[in-house]
């Protein structure tokens, strides 16, 4: 029967071509989207699938019972942890901490990378598999391994061991080893592998007690995991005893390596793992967008209904139960959805050629449980879409509708279908006002020459003396200054610590080494005070120049007043406010200001920001400074980039705004296509009355107005919501950002005006094609 | 087989009922051959919907074989209708979609009937009315008369035990009408009901007894 069924929807989408077209073009669309966030769910069982010893591989994981009885859970445990169990437990095979560290940024002096770092010991590549391709894991102090991709990312093809990158904390590494390409589906995903050896170094955590770490267990073959549960019951017991009262006390308990993704706890610190929420998000995202392709199909089968209508009674008077004929149109839905998936798939596979994004899954090891999760999707969004004209159409009363005495006005559902069609276009633009909304807070930031200059600005990266080439450069005719600075603003920077006075406590502040040039060419503003003194002094000057965000941190009182006030600089120094800028953006246009101090320390020195009197091409400025570079360094290569360009690229996510910016194009195009349906339907309908009022003299013009006057209205309603909504969609967008450049009304008008026109434009266009067609010929046929 | 009782049907138009049917009281004895008659507008398709259960009425009292219709719900009278009428029409109401084959094939496939033995009984069909050469046809390409024949072909597949015909012949040219009346004879000596809707006394001569309508009335018979 089922056969039968596909047959003849089959044949209906044949006949009826502009319907499958436009309802297989739609789901097509959106498929890819959908599919993709259902590969990102799949993917996220497969994490971390491809370590050798699997099913003996513990991660130890922390809850923290506080004294009132509340319990929170950690991924995360003490450093120490992995040692004890390894020393004390012969049962153990290896045991290895591995510590995440954010904000990672690494420079070779060329360019400045933000990268993503754990620490790890030796131990860690025994239990899992991460192969190098090149050179060795060493765990000496500052070295580190590199991954394939980002050593390429520094050094292009050339050998990366024994090159040399720096962290403005950490200070110099020596890349030991590059790593071979290994999933990306892991929560050890990073770009550097950095010695343990450094953590221990640096750290000042207390390494019994506080979950830094995340740590692994192997244990041997054919160990029962119940002795883990009782070692980790005495380990806990002796960590407790030096708890303090008051602090929560550490019960530790062992998670299954491939129980770690999802995460179903809501662990904490479990940095790289989906949870169930990230999981659920997918889906509803996979959904919602099928769902905009799944109303064209409601919405054109609700319109074609009166066609359907005779065949509906002619069935049942043939002897059809009204679920029978709930799954005849209920197949149609599900063979139209299979070709869309079959469209759709296509589809993705070309994206998946051009787009490149580090946040995608493309492909899963597991490809039958992928196909069986896009078959079953298909499956829901076949029934789903068919459902309600499934409904509605197998519940016309066969005598009434072979009489003929149903008319398209006495279908109830009219409401439904253009309410429909309203919430596809409030939708729709609501979708392209958050993308443009992100496009353009992103055009700025990757623009902006308000919170800091940096037009006409070229940076040369410096290692070590500077003075000479400082000097020579100066006398390129193009220069007008030539400024210091430890690194340019746009990154991440060095911390120091600031204190009012002796007594005081110490604020986190942001610290650059900079020179008078420098503030200079940056054109920062002064609320008061000046800019530092013209310097060329081999050591640090005691005046510092704070943002206000550091006076009020410091309580300070007025910018005014701050003047000439002395504070604390690291514990020990003091240092006179020489001048106060106002609160600028310096790195992440989302956060608020933080506390801000710049000072004349050319020890710190490691860039030179020259500004040029005009603007000149990077290219020649570059080669007619490059000879200045080489009679100085002969040896080493020119690091020279130019600052605008380099800030674009760091602060304008192209490959993203691309993949959202395509995302609101496909749903835009569902929603027109639906209305093309809608309108091509609803006008077929009224051929023949359109015949007589043509031959009755009606010009073209007053047929279109006839014809569309209700489409019109429709798209004027979803205009209406719109307007209020897309205001408040576009100020929440903006407010994501603590520095934005406020509502863009030009590009959010030119946004709305592009959709309704076109809405407006096809409305007018298909009802046109029926208006202009010769009358005669519409009434010959009936 | 079938008995009405007092049976009203009435729409509300401006606040006042139009009787459709108006105290129809019926019997029909299990292989008769009825004809109902009567001016256009007289009720005479609104009386074969109801008997044929594809319309509802509003009062009164409807026997149909041993069930009460009127005390039935939606879903069982669709299953005894499934299982005991066929219906034909004026304007044939074949599915376009289909082809002749198909047509006659849609029954069977709701009575969940297998592959092979429908394949059987629609060969029958066919062969019965000698149109197996037009079995891959679509409706579209065949005459009035042959689309009338695929019509009753369809409604005989399931072998009901009540024809119903609302002007069968009303389409057709007067010798394609008389080979209907004819088959319709044929249908009725071997024991099937019919009850057909009609303007001609030429086709009521066919059957055993004449029902005359008049606005939604049944006129005393002369
Ligand atoms: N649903 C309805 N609403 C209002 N009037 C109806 C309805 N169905 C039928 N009628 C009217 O009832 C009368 C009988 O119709 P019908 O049974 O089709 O007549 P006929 O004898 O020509 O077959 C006609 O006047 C028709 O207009
Ligand atoms: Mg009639």
């Amino acid at each position: 029967m089922i056969k039968n069924y596909f047959k003849t929807a089959w044949r209906n989408l044949v006949k009826h071509k502009l319907f499958s077209f436009i309802n297989i073009a739609g789901l097509g669309l959106a498929i890819p989207f959908a599919l993709l966030c259902l590969t990102q769910v799949v993917a996220v069982f497969e994490t971390d699938n491809f370590h050798p010893h699997a099913e003996n591989t513990y991660r130890i994981i922390t809850d923290l019972k506080a004294a009132n009885g509340s319990s929170v859970k950690s991924a995360a445990s003490p450093l120490a942890l992995a040692d004890d169990i390894k020393t004390n437990y012969p049962f153990v095979e290896k045991a290895t901490p591995v510590v995440r560290e954010f904000g990672w940024e690494l420079t070779n002096r060329i360019k400045n990378i933000n990268v993503n770092s754990i620490f790890v010991e030796p131990a860690f590549f025994d239990i899992f598999a991460f192969p190098l391709e090149k050179g060795a894991f060493s765990n000496m102090p500052n070295t580190l391994v590199i991954t394939h991709e980002m050593a390429e990312v520094f050094f292009g093809t050339a050998d990366a061991v024994g090159k040399t990158l720096s962290h403005h904390d950490y200070g110099d590494f020596i890349i030991t080893g590059v790593l071979k390409p290994y999933k990306r589906n892991t929560h050890f995903r990073s770009d550097v592998m950095v010695s343990m050896e450094t953590y221990r170094r640096f750290t000042k955590d207390n390494i019994n007690k506080d979950l830094t770490a995340y740590t692994y267990v192997l244990l041997k073959q054919n160990t029962g995991a119940k002795n883990l549960d009782a070692a980790l019951l005495a380990v806990a017991a002796k960590t407790n005893i030096t708890i303090i009262k008051g602090e929560p006390i550490l019960h530790f308990r062992k998670q299954a390596l491939e129980k770690i993704s999802p995460d179903f706890e809501d662990l904490q610190n479990n940095a790289y793992v989906e949870d169930y929420q990230d999981v659920a998000v997918n889906l509803l995202m996979a959904v919602a967008i099928i769902l905009m392709a799944g109303f064209n199909y409601t919405n054109l089968t609700l319109a074609r209904s009166l066609s359907r209508a005779k065949e509906v009674g002619i069935r049942k008077v043939t002897g059809a139960l009204r679920y029978q004929l709930v799954i005849q149109f209920i197949c149609e839905a599900v063979l139209i959805a299979m070709l869309s998936l079959v469209a759709g798939f296509i589809i993705l596979k070309i994206m998946q050629h051009y787009i490149h994004m580090q946040w995608i899954t493309w492909e899963v090891d597991n490809k039958v449980a992928l196909w069986a999760v896009f078959i079953l999707f298909t499956l829901l969004t076949g029934t789903i879409a068919g459902a309600v004209p499934a409904r509605i159409l197998s519940a016309f009363q066969p005598a009434k509708v072979l009489k003929g005495s149903i008319s398209p006005a006495s279908f109830g559902k009219i409401g439904f279908r253009k309410s429909l069609v309203v919430v596809q276009f409030v939708a729709t633009c609501c979708y392209v006002f958050f993308i443009g909304s992100f496009y353009s807070q992103f055009q700025y930031m990757a623009t902006d020459n308000k919170n800091f200059n940096r037009e006409n600005i070229y940076n040369v990266s410096v290692n070590g003396g500077y003075k000479l080439l400082q000097n020579d450069m100066a006398l390129n005719k193009e220069v007008e200054r030539v400024g210091l600075v430890s690194t340019p603003f746009g990154g991440s920077s060095a911390v120091c610590h600031i204190k009012k006075d002796a007594a005081g406590h110490n604020n986190a502040a942001s610290y650059y080494a900079a020179n008078a040039d420098f503030i200079s060419n940056m054109e920062l503003q002064f609320v008061a005070g000046k800019n530092l003194p013209q310097s060329n002094s081999d050591s640090a000057s005691n005046f510092v120049i704070l943002n206000e965000q550091a006076l009020y941190t410091l309580g300070l009182g007025t910018s005014q007043e701050a003047i000439g006030k002395p504070i604390i600089l690291n514990n020990d120094k003091t240092a006179i406010v020489q001048g106060v800028v106002k609160n600028f953006c310096y790195y992440i246009y989302q956060f608020n200001t933080q506390p801000l101090v710049m000072q004349y320390n050319p020890a710190q020195f490691h860039v030179l920001s020259i500004k040029t009197k005009n603007k000149v091409s990077a290219g020649d400025f570059k080669s007619s400074l490059e000879p200045v570079w080489k009679k100085y360094y002969p040896h080493e290569a020119f690091a020279f980039s130019d600052y605008e360009k380099d800030l674009y690229n760091r602060y304008y996510p192209g490959a993203d705004m691309q993949f959202l910016g395509m995302i609101s194009l496909v749903i835009f195009v569902i929603a027109i296509l639906g209305l093309i349906g809608m309108v091509t339907y609803s006008t077929e309908k009224r051929i023949k009355e359109i015949g007589v009022r043509k031959v009755m003299g009606a010009s073209v013009t007053a047929i279109i107005k006839e014809l569309s006057g209700g489409f019109i209205k429709l798209i004027a309603i979803a205009a209406a919501i719109c307007i209020p909504v897309g205001y408040a969609i576009t100020w929440f967008a903006n407010n994501m950002f603590a520095f934005n450049n406020g509502i863009n009304i030009k590009l959010m008008l030119l946004l709305f005006f592009l959709v309704f026109i076109i809405a407006l434009l096809t409305i007018i266009i298909n009802t046109g094609k029926a208006a202009v067609a010769n009358p005669v010929k519409s009434l010959r046929t009936e | 087989m079938i008995n009405l009782k007092h049976i009203f049907k009435w729409v509300t138009v401006g606040g006042s009922r139009v009787f459709l049917l108006k105290d129809i009281n019926l019997e029909v004895k299990e292989g008769e051959f009825i004809s109902i008659m009567g001016p256009s507008g007289s009720g005479k398709s609104t009386l074969l919907n109801v008997i044929g259960m594809l319309d509802g009425f509003d009062e009164g009292e409807y026997h149909f074989l041993q069930e009460s219709v009127h005390t039935l719900k939606e879903k069982q009278r669709a299953q005894l209708y499934k299982q005991y009428i066929g219906f034909v029409f004026q304007a044939y109401h074949l599915i376009d979609e289909l082809t002749v084959y198909e047509n006659i094939e849609t029954p069977l496939i709701y009575q969940n009937l297998k592959t092979s033995e429908r394949k059987a009984m629609v060969a029958d069909m066919l062969d019965r009315f000698n149109i197996v050469g037009k079995k891959d046809l679509f409706p579209a390409q065949l005459s009035g008369g042959q689309q009338q024949l695929v019509g009753i072909a369809r409604a005989l597949i399931a072998k009901p035990k009540l024809l119903l015909a609302d002007e069968p012949t009303g389409n057709l040219n007067s010798k394609q009408g008389e080979e209907i009346m004819e088959l319709f004879k044929q249908l009725n000596n071997e024991g099937v009901t019919i009850i057909q809707v009609t303007h001609s006394e030429k086709n009521a001569a066919y059957g055993s007894r004449v029902i005359n309508l008049l606005d939604g009335r049944k006129e005393i018979n002369q």
